[in-house]
Parts: structure tokens; sequence; C-alpha cells
């Protein structure tokens, strides 16, 4: 078998075959002609592969679409079913003042009719969470929700202070029934209780009113303290949100 | 350049033949049994059901299943061990799913009939009405605050190909927040230790003059956030309705695609997007917390 040489080269023959190069005459092409190809040759393959595996793994996921809230299908209603409804409400409902406190505006609302009389602001729960070193009981200082009623009003409360208002100072609480467990100026002038500790109060910190602070009660400035403890008979209801 | 030739042609057939095969790999992948992500992902059950005590009313007992059959074909053991006969099964009790007297109400009721229902408790509830585009904070029928919707829409799945049909839209319903995600931002004080109680006259440290308290940095809440519901449906807040173009969609599937691959399916419930001003979600966000009744109505009725 005769091993021909190639077309465009010179034969590799004769006594110092040294230099082997391109024929004069050939095509010539450079270098960076070459390199761009391979490069293009191989950016195409990269994004028809990307191409190809996107449409793939879109074809195998989903993706949200969006359409308009559709219009709902309400049941039927008689005048009976109407009236029995909205008395069934009625009953419920809050007759004379009322108290709402929206916990997020740290406002406090005294309405009646559903209509405001007085809109001060307040204080309420700080949110916070509350660890007992010694056992790891917690307490979350939060105002609760719904509705409540005011218990009974007191003039010059007394605040029995619970566990957590010494450990939140780092102290030890005192045995119940010591005298270090009562504080007749932190609430201020008047307290009206709505049940589970929490009350509407006054405060020694004026400065806080407007903030989420306390630990669940409701504090309230001195004038709108007594205008409320005033105005707010026992047994209306309080609004908490 | 003769030389180069070969070689780049050998590369095509190289990358035309992984594409191929990553292609039909893909399309079987995608013909295997996918997961449906438009219904909600059901827990999948393992072992017996729980067994309830019998006070508690409502169960059926169902019929004990058979003791197993043993082969009698199979080999004795050869060494001198004792067979053990298998415990024989106890008795399977079904625990039947308990009603709830609102979400019953919910299916053939007004939505007035449903508020009436949800006034009989002292808890907050929302009303969601899209078509008056309001949400409101209320308690026994009172509206104690509202927030307008600014644009709602119902958001669901669908393959980028082919655009699927909405799902049924459950108005009115009643739904209850499942989770929020207030807990996880709460701040925690722990002392370290406890010291012996002093009388605040009597300490040294005691600060003189005016009573003061340090104020607390209040971390402002989301104004986009997501509530999952208890029927499979989640209700999102958002400041705005997120981009629905092709190209957002096709990047979303290719990404819920490669998760499908990987075996990391994640669930897409459909859901109740409503717009609102920013301060309106912040105070929505508020008043979320687990088991809130959201009522979801047709028609504002008051």
């Amino acid at each position: 078998m005769t091993l021909l040489p190639p077309q465009n080269t010179r034969a590799l023959t004769g006594p110092n075959p040294v230099v082997v190069g391109p024929l004069p005459g050939a095509p010539r092409r450079s270098r960076a002609l070459v390199w761009l190809r391979r490069t293009a040759g191989l950016l195409a393959g990269l994004a028809l592969f990307a191409i190809v595996g996107v449409s793939v793994l879109a074809a195998i996921g989903d993706a949200y679409a969006a359409s308009p809230v559709p219009a709902g299908k309400e049941a039927p209603l008689t005048d009976k079913r109407l009236r029995a409804a909205k008395s069934k409400m009625a009953t419920v409902q809050p007759r004379g003042p009322y108290v709402v406190v929206d916990t997020y505006r740290n406002r406090l609302h005294v309405m009646k009719d559903g209509k405001p009389l007085r809109s001060t602001v307040c204080s309420t729960g700080s949110g916070l969470v509350l660890r007992d070193p010694r056992d790891g009981r917690q307490w979350i200082f939060d105002t609760p929700t719904g509705e409540r009623t005011v218990q009974r009003k007191v003039k010059d409360p007394i605040w029995a202070k619970p566990d957590w208002a010494f450990i939140e100072d780092g102290y030890e609480p005192p045995p119940s029934g010591s005298p270090d467990r009562f504080d007749d100026f932190s609430l201020g002038k008047y307290g009206l209780y709505m049940g589970d500790g929490y009350i509407i109060h006054g405060t020694i910190f004026q400065s806080l009113l407007g903030r989420r602070v306390t630990h669940g009660c409701i504090r309230l400035g001195d004038d709108d303290l007594e205008y409320v403890y005033k105005t707010v008979p026992v047994g209306a209801r309080v609004y908490l949100y | 350049m003769s030389a180069t030739r070969p070689k780049s042609r050998e590369s095509w057939i190289t990358v035309v033949a992984a594409l191929a095969l990553a292609a039909c790999a893909g399309l079987a992948l995608g013909q295997t049994n996918p997961v449906d992500l438009q219904a909600p992902a059901a827990p999948v059950p393992v072992g017996p059901p729980p067994i309830e005590s019998p006070q508690e009313g409502g169960e059926e007992p169902a019929a004990p299943t058979p003791p197993p059959v043993l082969d009698p074909t199979a080999s004795e053991p050869t060494t001198n061990h004792e067979i053990i006969p298998s415990p024989p099964p106890k008795p399977v009790v079904r625990r039947r799913k308990p009603v709830d007297p609102l979400a019953q109400l919910a299916k053939d009721a007004a939505p007035v009939e449903i508020e009436a229902a949800l006034s009989q408790s002292p808890d907050l509830y929302v009303l969601v009405d899209p078509a008056e585009g309001i949400v409101e904070v209320r308690s026994r029928g009172i509206s104690l605050d509202t927030m307008k919707i600014t644009r709602s829409e119902v958001l669901f799945q669908s393959g980028v190909f082919a655009t699927g049909e909405p799902p049924h839209f459950p108005a009115p319903s009643l739904w209850k927040v499942q989770k929020t995600p207030d807990d996880a931002i709460r701040e925690l004080v722990a002392p370290a230790e406890l010291k012996r109680y002093v009388p605040e006259d009597e300490r040294e440290d005691t600060p003189t003059g005016t009573p003061t308290a340090k104020p607390r940095q209040e971390t402002q809440p989301p104004t986009s956030y997501r509530i999952p519901l208890n029927d499979g449906w989640d209700l999102a807040i958002l400041g705005e309705l997120p981009e629905r173009g092709f190209f957002v969609r096709l990047t979303e599937a290719a990404r819920n695609g490669w998760l499908r691959l990987v075996g990391r399916p994640t669930a897409h419930p459909p859901t109740l997007a409503l717009v609102l001003e920013a301060d309106d979600s912040r105070r929505l966000h508020h008043v979320f917390r687990e088991g809130l009744p959201i009522l979801l109505s047709p028609r504002h009725s008051d």
C-alpha cells in the first residue's frame, strides 16, 4: 500500500525534509477564523442544549397562571331567612357605649351606635416572649384579640405583681403575699378589668404611649383614662384587634 | 483546514446525540405520572389509623383484618428456634373526620347566614369580598377595620405551553388560617439567671427621678405575604400582582420541573391574590392568627 502525500502540502521527500506548509496558491485560513468557527459552533450547541433543556423542564413543571376572580355562587335567600340571620346577629351586638382597641396602630376608640365618641392613643402588648431561666416557663406579652367585657372598674387600683414582673427585671419572684408584690402607683388612677389579668389602666411611662410596649394590658394617658372610666359602664364590650 | 473539519463534525454529532438523549429522557420523565400540583398534596398515610377512645363517639369500628396466611410450602427452619406466632391484629377503628358545623353551614348558606353563625363567638373574623373590593376585620357583626382591595386575581398552576382551566372558586366559603409566620419573628427575653429580689428603694443602681422605659425597636410586618388556608387554597396579600409574562412563567415552570426531577416537588395551591396598600397589608398581617376564620363572600352583606 502506497501512502500518497496530501495534495496541498509539499511531499516530505529529499535529504532534509524540514518545512511542511501549504502549497503556494492553496486557500489560506487564519487561525482566528478557525477559532471563531469553533467557538460559534460550541455556543450554538450550548444554546440549543439550553433551549431544549429548559423546554423539557418547563414541560415537566408548571407555573402560576392568573385569571380574574370569578363571581361566586350565592345561595338564594328568602326574606324570612335574611331577617332571621340579621336578628341573630343583632342579639349579640353591643348596646350603649363600647370600646374598640386597634393594637396595630395603638388607638382606643370609645364608640356608641357605631359612631366614635372619643379616639385616643394607647399602648398595647409588645409581643415579646419571656422565659424563666429556672424552669423554662414562658409568657407571651400579647394583647388578646376578640371581644371582652368590662368586668369591674376600680379607682386607685393596686397591682398584684405576677412572677413575670420580677423575672423580666432579672429577680427571683418574692413569695406570694409578700408586700413586695403589691404596687399602688404603676396602674395610674383608674383600672377597667377585662378578665384574665388584662386591664385598661394608666401609666407612669407616658412617653411610650402609642407604642407596643405593654405586657398585654392597655395603657392610657391620664385624661383619656378618666374619660373612659366615666363613660364606659361595667358590662360594656371591648373589641380588640 | 482539512485537519480541523473532521474534528468539528465529530463534536457536532456528539452534541446532537447528547441533545437527543436529553430530550428523550425528559419526555419520558414527563410522561411518567407527573405529580398533580393543582391539587393540594395529600398526606401519605403511614401505618394504621390512630385508635380513638370510644367515649369520643362518632367512630365506626371496622371489621378486624384476617390474620396473615402462612405459606405451607415454605421450608421449615433448621434451628431449634421456636416459631412465635404474630399477635392477632388489633381491631382498627377508623376515625371519622370531625365535622365543623360552620364549614358545613358555609356549603349551602348565604354569607349573611354564615356571618350570623360566626358572630355567636366572641372571636374576630375577616370578611373578604373581592366583588366589593374590601377586606373587613369583624367581631359580632361589627366592622372594626376596613381595608380596600386595589386588585384581585386567582392564581393557579398551569402548563406553560397549554393554559389550563382555573379551579372552582369556592365563594361563599369559610376558610381558616392554618399558619402564620408571626411566631418566628418574636423577640425572646431570657435572663441567664435570677438575682435575689431587692426592693427598688434599696437597690444601689436604681436611677432617681422620673421613671423611663427603654423603647424597643418594633419590627414592621411585611407588605407581601402568603397565608395557607385549611381547604387547600392560599391567600396572598401583595403590594402588586406578580408579572405573569411568558418568560417569567417559563422560568418558573423550568424551576418547578427541575425540582420535580430531583424529587423535591413543591406544592403550589390555588391562591386568591389581593393587592392592598402597604399600610393595609401590615394591619391585616397583624390580625392574622392561626385558626382565624375568613369569610369569603361573593357579595358584601350587611
